[in-house]
Order: structure tokens, then sequence, then C-alpha cells
């Protein structure tokens, strides 16, 4: 259904096959094609600008969509004509930060964008500089520019509540402006950006393929393994490589191990935040036991290091195997216990009840993922629809919620730790024998990959070209809050300013990760840069 | 379960935080701590500064002094092991150590001295001893007699004897 609608609307097909289908649309009916997938079920993962120059195309713009229905990722491309390319924003809201993104690092100008405004670069950057043109060398300082924030005015009867720079449990960089009247949310803005490390020009210019998992693993503090498999799995899937299936297991063991301590860690700052600190002592006693297995299988607490292309680096030998399944068969019991008994307390309840409810229909507009999406009633799991490492031979249930509050958000990850503690106790069982890593291949020449991998946040997307040789030519990850982070201004609107610190950490955010900005103002929610705002304040 | 039973949970578990740094704390087997280079097995071959993600080994050749430097510098690390995995003599390793918080900066450096081979023909230093060494063994009998002349020359000297060999310049 999918290649029709490319077919009927003149794409060139330049990839085809189970996993990806890559083509090249024509300027005047890009729009047309990605309103089409948007309505036949694909929702929009990211989008990717790329200066092509070496290559002889100049700039283009790839539009990477998740199409559940048939197991697929779906890449538009369009190259720029004179620098122009038409924007697909109208048609899907959830394109905006990507467009924009490709304006400000590559200075791709996209036609009859609803706000073309900066959104990532620093307000003291200079006009007409590009970081991600490939003229512009990643340890270049350009000079800062001066800058005058513009006047605000204030609104009487409304209250500016300041939530950052520091974010007050999540100790991550971002700053909530919250609007209250009284004691009711009438807006938020978030700003962010304020830890934007370069990580994709430094990848470029600097790395080579093998370099980069280790700095893919840096992205975030908490599910750095699981964008380091991303990664890897984007340059396989682009250069065609066998993985052994052992390494693919061992995986999906790593993967799991970090979403049980990446989930316990966010019901111990659930539990802080909503006043009962004794839950939280007892989740982060319970956690301190996968960190150590995490120890002991990879060499370290948390930033594994255990993928290179084509494998894993450490094997998992009976004595380990033993030891895991040992220290699980306590953690499980306890787990059940602590959080069986958190759920049972009526007054948490009734705090997460009802609360920062996201309907299902926006959530699918901005396209949420993760968690996030699946308390609202969005039945998608990346492990299940785009099967990855060894999901595609183990069982497991995707826990789905319609109430879309935050208690349907803890329940959901709730669920998912028995799931994960199910998984890696089939993948230690199912183990196959054989290598662990295959090293025995050719990175081929400006071949594009996707790599998709479920985050305990949500989808990670990770997209690759390579260059040849044991370069990249482009890599872009895409972190799960990058498309969460939208829904949490509609999340706050009504709100009680009580209920905020809980609300916003009920998506589970990584600003570091992310980085962006979205405005609710007054009734409409809309997304634009700070500066738009505070000029029509 | 309720609030009573967990508050009897507590009790029974005890206190859980370690009493670090007053008593050592183990690590299991195969610990990604701080690296240690051998100076008795490192051969200067650069693998370990290819290899290395954050560019925290560095391998610099100071031609006055006719040494090739391997500089480790552990302010950059990243504990990866990538190093431990590439080097070909093992020379490189990752202790157990962790406790790297020190009062002076050149605690967190390591150098490695490595002697240099001049070249028989233009007297450039162009590799160390050891990696000749280490290397020779994988070179073909005739390939050997240009072991001591660096690349540039004995590109040269390849030629020089191709055009001897083809009859004169006429080939050139």
């Amino acid at each position: 259904m999918i290649i029709e609608i490319l077919k009927g609307n003149d794409a060139k097909i330049l990839r085809h096959d189970e996993k990806v289908i890559l083509a090249l649309v024509p300027n005047d009916k890009l729009r047309t094609t990605a309103e089409l997938l948007f309505k036949a079920g694909c929702y929009y993962a990211t989008g990717v600008g790329v200066d092509e120059r070496l290559l002889g195309v100049g700039f283009s713009m790839y539009h990477i969509f998740n199409c559940e229905s048939e197991k697929r990722y779906v890449i538009l491309k369009a190259v720029a004509s004179n620098l122009k390319i038409p924007s697909i924003t109208p048609v899907i809201s959830g394109a905006n930060w990507a467009e924009r993104e490709a304006m400000d690092m590559i200075g791709i100008l996209f036609d009859e964008h609803p706000e073309p405004l900066r959104l990532i670069l620093p307000d003291d950057w200079p006009e007409g500089i590009y970081p991600l043109r490939k003229e512009f060398h990643y340890n270049e300082r350009p000079p800062k520019v001066e800058f005058k924030p513009p006047k605000r005015e204030k609104k009487p009867g409304i209250m500016e509540v300041p939530v950052g720079p520091y974010h007050p449990t999540l100790h991550e960089p971002e700053v909530f402006e919250l609007h209250v009247k009284g004691e009711e949310i009438v807006g938020a803005v978030y700003r962010g950006f304020h830890v934007h490390r370069g990580m994709e020009k430094l990848a470029e210019e600097r790395m080579t393929i093998n370099q980069i998992p280790f700095l893919a693993e840096r992205i975030c503090g908490i599910c750095g393994y699981t964008h380091n498999c991303a990664y890897a799995q984007a340059v396989e899937d682009a250069a065609k490589i066998e993985v052994p299936e052992r390494a693919l297991y061992i995986r999906t063991i790593l993967l799991e191990l970090e979403r049980l301590h990446s989930h316990l860690l966010w019901f111990g700052v659930a539990f802080h935040l909503l006043g009962f600190d004794s839950g939280f002592m007892h989740t982060w006693r319970i956690r301190e036991a996968f960190m150590d297995l995490a120890e002991l299988l990879t060499g370290n607490r948390k930033t594994y290091g255990m993928n290179l292309i084509g494998g894993v680096r450490r094997d998992i030998d009976e004595e380990k195997k033993k030891k895991v399944l040992e220290i699980f068969e306590k953690t499980k019991k306890e787990t059940k216990e602590v959080l069986d008994n958190a759920v049972g307390m009526k007054e948490l309840i009734s705090r997460m009840k009802g609360i920062g409810i996201l309907p299902k229909k926006e959530g699918r507009e901005i396209g949420v993922v993760g968690p996030v999406a699946r308390a609202s009633g969005i039945d998608t799991d990346v492990r299940r629809d785009h099967p990855y490492a060894a999901y595609g031979d183990l069982d497991f249930k995707v826990p789905v919620y319609k109430e879309g509050d935050v208690l349907a958000r803890f329940l959901v990850r709730y669920e998912e730790t028995f799931e994960s503690f199910w998984i890696i106790e089939q993948a230690l069982d199912q183990l196959p024998p054989g290598d662990i890593l295959n090293e025995d291949y050719e990175l081929p020449e400006y071949a594009v990959g996707i790599g998709a991998t479920e985050a305990p946040r949500g989808e990670d997307v990770h997209f690759v070209i390579t260059e040849g040789g044991n370069k990249v030519y482009r890599w872009r990850p895409r972190a799960p809050t990058y498309n969460n982070l939208p829904a949490v201004p509609i999340m706050l609107m009504g709100e009680k300013l009580a209920d905020a610190p809980i609300i916003i950490a009920s998506i589970d955010p990584c600003f570091s990760c992310t980085d962006h900005m979205v405005i609710v103002d007054g009734e409409k929610v809309c997304r634009c840069s700070l500066d738009d705002y505070l000029g029509r304040l | 379960m309720g609030r009573f039973k967990l508050i009897a949970k507590a009790i029974s578990i005890g206190r859980v935080t370690e009493k670090y740094p007053f008593v050592p704390l183990e690590v299991p087997e195969g610990f990604r701590g701080k690296p240690v280079i051998d100076p008795e097995k490192c051969i200067g071959c650069t693998s370990c500064s290819n290899a290395c993600p954050p560019q925290a080994l560095q391998v610099y050749d100071d031609l006055e002094r006719g040494v090739r430097v391997v500089h480790l510098f552990i302010g950059r690390c990243i504990f990866c092991a990538r190093c431990q995995d590439v080097c070909p003599t093992g020379a490189i390793k990752l202790t157990k150590e962790f406790e790297l918080a020190t009062l002076s900066e050149e605690d967190l450096h390591q150098f490695v001295e490595l002697q240099m081979v001049r070249c028989e023909e233009c007297g450039r230093p162009f590799d160390t001893f050891r990696h000749l060494l280490y290397s020779a063994k994988e070179l073909q009998p005739w390939e050997r007699e240009m072991m001591f002349l660096c690349p540039e020359c004995r590109a040269k000297r390849i030629s020089e004897r191709l055009i001897f060999a083809k009859g004169g310049g006429g080939y050139v």
C-alpha cells in the first residue's frame, strides 16, 4: 500500500527491502505524499538535513516515517533546489522541529513553514554560519554577535514560576516557565538546548565507525546502551552486516537490564516527587542489584561499552549466567513487593489519577512514543513492530492503557518492568552458541541505514549515511524525549501547580538527549521560539 | 502489604549503605578501571591511539631526540578498554583501580618513550626499534634488506630497481 502511494506520486524508489523504503520524491509532490503516508497510519519519526554537495546532489532532507502496519521505515528524500524545499509542517505538525533543525544546522529553507525561527543555535550565533555544512570544522568557534533579549511585559493576574535552569529532581539543564493564575497553570514555556554538544559534527569529522558507538552511548546517562545499539544497527543495516545470533541475544539481555534499572530509577524519582520517600529508597536499593549485574556483565555500572559494528565485545559465560539468575530470583520478588505496595496505597494512586491527561488524538499528531504513547491508548512498541536484536524470537506482552493520565504511565512502566525480567530469563535460557563478533565486512560508500530501538523512554531512531573506508558521512540520533516533550505543555494545561513536577517527570524526560522548546500560550497550543512568544506577550 | 509492613521490611533489611571509603570497595573481575601501559611491552605501533575514541592516547614522534612518545592522559579517558582490545603485545591493560582523584594533574599522565630507528639513507627517524623487530617476522626475505629504510626512501629504492630491471628509463 505504501509503495503504491509512493509510485502514484512519481517517487523514485532508491531502496526497497523488508526494513526500509527509501524514495526520492519530487518537491512539488512532497507534501501530498507525506500527508497520504500520515493518513495511511505512518507517524512521523524524524527528519534529517544532509549536506550532500560532496556527492554532487546539493542539500537534501530525509523525512523518516514509522509504518507500523508494514513493519517498515519509510524515508522520503527531497533535494533542495536553490536551497528551498516545501515544508511538510502544515500537514504534519510533528515535522516542525526537525525542519527547523535542518534550517539552523544546514541552512535549508522550508517554503511555507508556519514559524521559520531559530531553534537550536544560541541567540548570539552569527547569521549565515551553518555548523553541519561540510566546510565548517568541528573545532571552529565563530565570533559571537550581540543579542538583545526582547523586553517582556507582564500580564495582569498571571504569575510566572520558573522551574529551572536545573530541574529540581532530574539534575538536568532545562527551564520550564509556568504561568499560573492562582493555583491553576494557564501557560507553560519550555526552553532548552543548553547542552547541545555537537556530537553529530564530531562523529562525522573526527571519529571512525567503531569509535562512534562510545560517543553514542554518552548521549544519555540512563539509557545510553540503547543509543549505542541503535547506532550499531543503523550501520549494520546500511552495510548489510550479518550479526552473530549470540551477539543479538547478549544485546537483548543488556537492553532489558538497562530498561529495568531505568524504570526503577523513574519509580524512585516519581515516589520522591509524590512525597513517598521510603518508596524512593526501596526502589533505588533494589536498582543497585541491576547496576552490580551490569558491572559484572560489561565491566562498568552504566556505560556498558559493549557494542562494536558487527556484534558485542564480551561474552556471557555459564558462571555469569548463573549469577544473573540467582540475583534475579531475589530482586524479582523484592521489586514486586515494593511496587505492589505502592500500587496498593490509595493516597499515592489518587495523586496520580486523572492528572496530566494526554488524549490519544493529540498524542498521535505529535507522534509521542514509548510508555507515554502506550498510556494514551497508542499501541506501539519498536520491539514488536520492528523486531531487532533477538526480540523476534522472544515472547513478551506490550501493556497498553487508554486513560492517558500519570497513573496510566505509571502502570505501563510497572508492567513493563516484569516483562523485562521475563525477557532476560528467556534470552539467557535460549542463548545460542557461537561467535559474538563479525569483523568481516566492508563499509559501502554512501549507503543509507536506519536503526531503531525501544529505549525505556520510547523509540530511538538513528540515521546513518556511510562514507566508505571507516567513516560515516552523516549520523543523526533522535532520542524519544524529542517526540514526547511537546506533549508536556498539553498535559500541564489547567492542572494545579503542585502537580506540575510529577506531570513533567511522568514522560521520564531526558533533556540532554533532546533539547528543544515548546510553548503553550493561553488556550492555544503552539510550538514556537521563546523570542516569538515573548514578542507576542 | 501496607505501610507498616514496609517499615518492618526496612528494619529487617537494615542498613544497605556501604561504609566506603572507610572500607575498600570490591569490584568484579573484568572491571574497566585506570589503564596502565607496560613500558617494557609497548612497541609504539599506534594501534591504541587509532582506536581510542576520545583521543586520550596520543602517539607522536619527537624527531629531534629520535624517540616516539606514547602519551596517555587519563583526564580524557572514558574507560572503554578499546586500547586493551587492539594492543598486539598486551602492553596496555585496564586495572581495577578507580580512585583517580588527585591534587596534581601530573598523576593523570603517563608517558612511554621508545627509541626510534634512523633511516639508513636520509637519517630521519621513522619507526621504533621494537615495532621494526615485531614486524620483521612478517616480512618477506627480499623485503628485509630494506627494513632500515624509511617508507619514502624504500619507495624510491624500489622504483629505481624496477627501472633497472625493465632496462632503463624507457618505461618511466
